[in-house]
């Protein structure tokens, strides 16, 4: 299988422009992405809302009344606490807390984290439209303030590096196992069968190698989002890498098994792209999951997408290793494995028949 | 050499295989000995590839046996009808990756490698990239991929497509090489001269089963004795009285009405009769003795008489 593994490697190195494209693009993508996503926010976002009113008065009840009409998702909390701790946890996107003000007015305070600048500015401009409307005239006086919640880094920086890396692993990998395809065509696949003595040792070397592909293309992408990441501490740099080697898995076993389906070249470049969109697109790397409707944000946990996001999100940015985080580990690895036996029956199959 | 059961390297009992519910072998029976050259002869259709997916162990019989006596199933290596090899790696590399994919150690690979690169003479080539080699050399490195590790029966399926001559007497004094070095070979041809250089026996194959095998120049002598080969090749169809006095001069036409053969004795009084009204329109007249395709020709037509 080393040996196998061996020869991919050699030829992937020798291919310079190809190395290159593989390597070099997913960071130019992810630059991009933070770019476009960093931007200031929009007052058309659907944004979660949870909130507390600490000021109790004709005021406050104003403001909560225009607030339910602004927001669709709005949430009221009992404590300034369980609203920081929806908005760390990501249940929401944004916290508001309404406080009594100088006289009848209302101070209010708009809790945010580091990466959903997005949201947070869609908020704060509303809450500020209520906060002018109630007042009869625009002001700039403070009452509308903002409070960052959560580690120094930038959560956008770690969502987006997270979302590009896992969805140009999965580009990686079905490009990759189309190279199965020229194997199988050609005869490579039925010499090397015979030369290990079965399938099962061509198909592991070409899940490892798709493997190790999709492991450097994540380390490269995070290590240029490095700058813009909490500091992390060896554990969290470990636990990374560990989920960059699941959703390698991942992508590599479902590459597989895609590409075993397919016979031609004509029908797994359509199939594999589409599948790779789909997926990307529900599992939030194309656009945060929280700014998704509710129902796809259910959906998105269907996608090895949202788990690799997720799981990287939370022992990169949150700093945790909570149960969340080897669920995911291991839907992941179960998807890399499931695929990768999916693969092998077809293929066999193909092979003897 | 000898299809001797008791020596065999390969054997086929009864084998019958196809895909789906297509039956391509339908009783094929066959023995080849360590040390051989055995080639399947035959039609597009006849079975060849599905006798070779069969020889290598990659597709089961539906009904009869096949054994691998020598070595068992791990013994066979095959050199598929393309290249099978990585285009970035050169040729002693892509050598290399088999040879430690069979579970040598470098050191035993090597020696491996090195075997291989001279029974086929790619040695000065070794270190050239596959995707830069012409389709010559790389045919020869094909099946110098398969004849790393000493297998003990090397299947190689239809070794010559789209070489020059030069690298077709290379390839047969390679399958040569090996079977004095003890591997037993089935080589898979449609090319008549390079099975008539590189085959000990011969088997034609015809609708999934063998019917008539023996040593080349045997079958041949036995098949035409002193007969000959008279060819008459035309740049254009010959005008009908020309082809009426061929056909009458017992010819038969290729498909494209260019080609005319005839094989019987007495050739060159044929050829001295129709040498001018040949020369006028333009042909040639060629002599040779009888090959396989003639002999193939001849057993599809005995069979089809047979059937009919």
């Amino acid at each position: 299988m080393l040996a196998i593994i061996e020869a991919y490697a050699r030829g992937f190195l020798r291919d310079r422009p190809g190395l290159a494209l593989t390597l070099l693009l997913p960071p130019l993508i992810y630059l991009l992405f933070a770019a476009i996503f960093g931007a200031s926010g929009q007052g058309s976002i659907d944004a979660s809302v949870s909130f507390t009113d600490l000021a109790r008065s004709a005021a406050s009840q104003t403001a909560r009344a225009a607030m339910r009409k602004s927001f669709d998702r709005l949430s009221e909390q009992d404590s300034v606490q369980a609203v920081e701790a929806n908005v760390v946890s990501g249940r929401a996107d944004t916290g508001v807390i309404l406080r009594a003000g100088d006289g009848p007015g209302l101070r209010i305070e708009i809790l945010g984290t580091g990466g959903r600048e997005a949201a947070t500015n869609a908020v704060a401009a509303r809450m500020s439209a209520i906060h002018a409307a109630m007042a009869g005239r625009a002001v700039d006086d403070g009452s509308v303030q903002r409070r960052r919640l959560g580690p120094a880094g930038d959560f956008q920086a770690t969502y987006y590096a997270a979302a590009v890396a896992v969805m140009f692993m999965f580009f990686a990998a079905v490009h990759g196992a189309m190279g199965g395809l020229d194997e199988r065509r050609s005869g490579l696949q039925a010499r090397l069968v015979l030369a290990s003595r079965g399938l099962a040792p061509v198909l592991g070397a070409r899940l490892l190698w798709l493997t190790a592909v999709g492991v450097a293309q994540a380390i490269i992408i995070f290590l240029v989002a490095t700058p813009d990441l909490p500091s992390l501490a060896i554990w969290q740099i470990a636990a990374g890498l560990l989920t960059a080697f699941v959703v390698g898995l991942a992508a590599s076993g479902f590459a597989l098994m895609v590409i075993a389906a397919c016979r031609s070249r004509d029908q797994a470049q359509p199939l594999s792209t589409f599948l790779v969109l789909v997926l990307a697109a529900l599992g939030g790397s194309m656009a945060p999951r929280f700014l998704m409707p509710p129902a796809f944000q259910s959906i998105g946990w269907l996608t090895p997408h949202a788990w690799a996001i997720e799981s990287w999100q939370t022992v990169i940015w949150l700093g945790r290793f909570d149960s969340d985080v080897p669920t995911g580990w291991i839907v992941l690895a179960g998807l890399g494995v499931v695929g990768w036996l999916v693969a092998f029956v077809i293929e066999r199959r193909r092979l003897s028949g | 050499m000898n299809g001797d059961p008791q020596s065999a390297a390969l054997v086929f009992s009864g084998v019958h295989a196809g895909y789906g519910v297509k039956p391509v072998l339908t009783g094929l029976d066959l023995a080849i000995g360590a040390g051989e050259v055995y080639a399947l002869f035959g039609p597009n259709g006849a079975g060849k590839s599905t006798a070779a997916r069969v020889a290598c162990g990659l597709l089961e019989p539906t009904r009869g046996e096949v054994r691998w006596p020598n070595q068992g199933k791990s013994g066979v290596s095959l050199s598929p009808q393309q290249e099978a090899l990585f285009q970035n790696l050169t040729v002693a590399e892509n050598l290399h990756v088999i040879a430690r994919a069979a579970g040598a150690r470098r050191e035993r690979a090597s020696i491996d490698v090195a075997r291989a690169l001279r029974l086929t003479a790619c040695e000065t080539r070794a270190n050239e990239l596959i995707a830069v080699l012409s389709g010559g050399w790389r045919r020869r490195a094909s099946l110098a991929a398969a004849l790393v590790g000493q297998p003990s029966l090397v299947v190689a399926d239809e070794p010559t497509q789209g070489v020059d001559v030069h690298t077709r007497s290379a390839l047969a004094n390679a399958l040569r090489a090996a079977a004095t070095e003890g591997a037993a070979c089935l080589l898979i041809s449609h090319d008549a001269r390079f099975v008539e250089a590189a085959a000990d026996r011969v088997g034609f194959l015809l609708s999934g089963r063998l019917i008539k095998e023996g040593k080349p120049t045997a079958l041949l002598d036995e098949a035409f004795g002193t007969r000959r080969t008279l060819a008459v090749r035309f740049a254009e169809t010959p005008q009908d009285m020309l082809a009426k006095v061929m056909r009458e001069a017992g010819f038969f036409a290729s498909a494209d009405g260019l080609t005319w053969r005839r094989i019987g004795d007495q050739p060159f009084e044929v050829a001295r009769l129709l040498a001018d009204a040949v020369n006028q329109a333009g042909g040639e007249l060629i002599v040779s003795r009888p090959d396989l395709d003639d002999l193939a020709a001849a057993l599809h037509e005995e069979r089809h008489a047979r059937d009919h």
